[in-house]
């Protein structure tokens, strides 16, 4: 399926000027389908969240559109105004803008750098950025605008764990909540932060309010205000778009686009996703037991995901707006690597391998040994259209080559309960990882089962060395082959097989002049999108003026 | 019962209202144990349950997990906006209904009653839910006559006049209001229709008739009132029907009602929530059935003298 793309990419000051964002103004609202979790920077997660909170607070130093993750090349000052690297490269130094003040006016120092780092790292808080923090010593205050970040060892994203992993938090406001009391504090449901937008307002179940910080030491966002505006239902977003209530929705289901393309108000715009989703199999018994009857079986594992059509799979639930991994990574990630080899889709070879493990068809078709069907369930979270489509596209492909597969529709929080403790045979999922090139122990190595998200029990040695190895170098060419054994390996023991890469889809109103959707986070440019003054309509020219009580 | 059978169920759910943070092994049983203590959730459930029970009675419906505020708090926010959809849509239906019964007597075995007998039939059997949805894309999307959903445009509400935000508000209730509605009166009507079929043959109408009365006010002051008698007994009864509607319509117009926010808390495992909801709702039908008997007392003179003054 074709989609137009939208022809509005530029984040150029100068282009900015001359379509009239000079006069600052509009109102930018975005539809979302769910509410937002409380706006605590350590346990923003969920993307919604994610969304509102990175306007609220502002990193030490973000990541720029090259998602370069070695070294500082690419990256862009925030808080920090400039660092320095030790000789030995085993500590960096941050000098703080003098002019960054939190929203309620105290200056931002390098205390609450140093708090902000004791709370992420912290083993004891759960948060999930902690993992990727390890390698960091320790974080020291020289003056009050400068802060060292000391680390382990050298490696090849020190830079990118310094400040990608955390949003710099305010300890005077938090530096007296006790540390298990922070995800519930009043504070996620009135943050201050120093980002170029401030908290407005929020009602629960119906919107969020951002408002443009006019003093930012970053300058004043081109927009007056966004509204992040929730509807319980997908339907109920995509009506807001549709009826100029919103002027913003994220995801676009292939069945609306024709009805954006005949709307002169609105347009498209793909944009890069780095998810990839697959069907993870659990390799061991609930609660990380002993190997699974089924998955347990490395040439199981393979038979099966031989028996997977995996392009037509995802033609018939994405149309063109998917593509076929090539292994547990997004083709746009910077190891990302085309050329390894994955298993091909061979049924006689299924066929082959499971009569040599011992699994006959009996007379209802179904494979049976020692009495046992070669049967499992699929865990679905029913929140989710794709991957329900996806379960039962699979289900019927294993039919044919003999296994029994049952869905099992669960709700999300109850899926990801199940997963945490291991109680699954087999779930549709998707994974967002973040740009650095660590994702990938976070999610398959041995540590991960611990304290990551490998759910599904893969262990393989040889797996987190090559991994480990490729994360100890900061030669490319290296790491490029590291990585490349990782994948070779991972993908023979096939702890799942990888389905699709989503390539997205947001519908927007025209109006609104949007820059560069990042494949990451689409929103970290958002302060600078804006709406011509000649297309403004009623509610862009409020202004900041506060409403009548 | 309701208090413990919400209790109950909703304890038996999987998951926690911390997003499974109390089985996330990645975070240390010190923090978790402060949580379920802060939370109440480190005693046995009968314990949990008395002590829940105990501060229900004081009217404390404690402390929502997720919205970090007091229970009875969201209930006065969000409950009030729930009534104000319910009883419009119970207005709205009912006079609808009536209605509709109404033409249809005036029409008994017409095409007009066969028409508006089927129709009404036929949305009767509809799914809330997919109603709704159908009436959010028709009117929203495909003809844009109504808001997309929400009490009141969450942009320039604040900044109305008075009369501008009046019309606002009753903007973005037409549309959920009437679709709830459409639902009920399609049975209330049937109802009705019943009921005055059941009293057209009664000897004062015909006496009615040959007064030389009005065909007209025959129906609506002779016989309605004498056939209002099952149609007001449903009315208290079908106050139940509008709080299960206004779940769904709720979620599908955006609708921030306590609906909304059970189904809400019921995702979130906030078990204070989701038990106050049950205890409130059920407050709501007992007065919902309260109120058909003093109407029923009220229409019928007959049952005011049997409860008045005892005969010498």
């Amino acid at each position: 399926m074709a989609c137009r793309s939208g022809d509005r990419t530029s984040n150029r000051p100068e282009d900015a000027a001359a379509a009239g964002a000079s006069t600052p103004g509009g109102t930018f609202v975005i539809s979302i389908p769910v509410d937002a979790e409380p706006l605590i920077p350590f346990y923003a997660n969920q993307a919604q969240t994610r969304l509102i909170v990175d306007q609220l607070f502002d990193r030490l130093a973000d990541l720029g559109d090259s998602l370069n993750t070695i070294g500082d090349r690419g990256f862009v000052p925030r808080l920090a105004q400039r660092w320095d690297w030790s000789p030995d490269s085993l500590a960096i130094t941050f000098h703080l803008d003098p002019r960054a003040r939190w929203h309620d006016g105290v200056p931002v120092r390098s205390n609450d750098v140093r708090y902000t780092f004791g709370i992420y790292a912290d083993t004891a808080a759960g948060i999930d950025a902690t993992t990727q923090l390890a390698q960091i010593d320790s974080v020291t205050t020289p003056d009050s605008l400068s802060a060292t970040f000391w680390f382990k060892h050298r490696y090849p994203e020190q830079f990118f764990d310094a400040t990608f992993q955390m949003l710099i938090c305010p300890e005077h406001l938090l530096g007296k909540i006790k540390l298990a009391d922070l995800r519930t504090s009043a504070f996620g449901h009135n943050p201050v932060g120093d980002g170029r937008f401030r908290f407005g307002s929020w009602s629960p179940g119906v919107a969020v309010t951002l408002v443009a910080d006019t003093a930012n030491y970053r300058g004043r966002a081109l927009l007056d205000r966004v509204i992040v505006s929730i509807s319980p239902t997908p339907a109920g977003a995509i009506a807001k778009l549709f009826s100029g209530d919103a002027d913003f929705i994220e995801l676009l289901h292939p069945d609306d686009m024709a009805a954006i393309r005949a709307d002169p108000r609105l347009t498209m715009r793909p944009y890069t996703d780095p998810s990839y989703g697959f069907l993870w199999f659990n390799l061991r018994t609930p609660n990380h037991g002993r190997p699974h009857p089924i998955f347990g079986s490395r040439p199981m594992r393979r038979a099966l995901s031989m028996a997977l059509d995996r392009a037509s799979m995802a033609r018939n639930v994405f149309d063109t707006l998917a593509m076929v991994p090539h292994g547990p990574f997004a083709n746009s990630s910077q190891v990302a690597d085309t050329t390894v080899a994955a298993l091909p889709y061979d049924t006689a070879a299924t066929d082959r391998t499971l009569d040599s493990l011992g699994w006959h068809r009996g007379a209802d078709g179904i494979r049976h040994k020692n009495g046992q069907p070669l049967a499992f369930a699929i865990t679905v979270p029913t929140s989710s259209k794709p991957r329900t489509q996806m379960a039962v596209l699979v289900q019927d492909q294993l039919a044919r080559v003999g296994v029994r597969v049952t869905l099992d529709p669960v709700e999300l929080r109850t899926l990801v309960t199940r997963l945490q403790k291991g109680d699954f045979d087999a779930t549709m999922w998707v994974w967002k990882p973040d740009p650095g090139m660590s994702d990938l122990r976070q999610t398959w190595t041995i540590p991960a089962e611990r304290f990551g998200a490998n759910w599904g029990s893969y262990e393989n040695p040889a797996f987190d060395a090559d991994v480990d190895s490729a994360l100890a170098t900061s030669d490319l060419a290296r790491v490029h082959t590291d990585f490349h054994r990782a994948y070779t390996t991972i993908n023979g023991d096939a702890p799942a097989v990888w389905l699709y890469l989503p390539i997205q889809v947001a519908g927007i109103a025209r109006r609104v002049h949007a820059g560069y959707m990042r494949p990451d986070a689409w929103w970290v440019h958002l302060a600078d999108w804006y709406v011509p003054v000649k297309d403004r309509i009623p509610r862009d020219r409020i202004g900041l003026a506060a409403a009548a009580p | 019962m309701v208090t413990t059978a919400t209790f109950v169920l909703v304890h038996l759910a999987p998951g926690d209202p911390l997003g499974g943070g109390l089985d996330d092994p990645r975070i240390s049983e010190a923090v978790r144990a402060h949580w379920r203590a802060a939370y109440g959730l480190d005693q046995p459930l009968p314990v949990q349950f008395v002590r829940y029970l105990a501060n229900a009675a004081h009217g404390q419906f404690g402390y929502s997990f997720a919205y970090n505020e007091s229970v009875g708090g969201i209930l006065a926010r969000t409950l009030p906006r729930t009534l104000l959809l319910a009883g419009t849509a119970l207005m709205l239906s009912f006079a609808a209904g009536i209605a509709m019964a109404l033409v249809q007597v005036a029409r008994h075995g017409t095409a007009t009653d066969r028409v508006i007998g089927a129709a009404s039939l036929a949305v009767y059997s509809l799914p809330d839910f997919w109603l709704a949805q159908v009436a959010l894309l028709t009117f929203a999307y495909v003809v844009p006559l109504f808001p997309a959903g929400g009490m009141v445009d969450p942009v320039m509400h604040p900044y109305m006049g008075p009369m501008a935000a009046l019309w606002d508000r009753l903007h973005h209730l037409v549309l959920p209001a009437l679709t709830l509605a459409a639902l009920a009166a399609a049975g209330i009507a049937r109802f009705q229709r019943a009921a005055l079929l059941d009293v057209a043959a009664d000897d004062y109408l015909r006496t009615a008739r040959a007064k030389g009365v009005p065909e007209r006010s025959v129906l609506m002051r002779h016989a309605l009132r004498n056939a209002a008698l099952p149609v007001i007994t449903l009315f208290g009864l079908a106050l139940p029907g509008f709080l299960g509607g206004t779940v769904f319509i709720e979620k599908v117009f955006s609708w921030p009602g306590m609906g909304s926010l059970a189904v809400d808390a019921v995702a979130a495992r906030d078990y204070p929530v989701v038990i106050a909801c049950a205890v409130v709702g059920s407050m709501l039908v007992a007065g919902g059935s309260f109120l058909a008997d003093v109407l029923y007392a009220v229409a019928d003179p007959r049952l005011r003298r049997a409860s008045g003054a005892a005969p010498p």
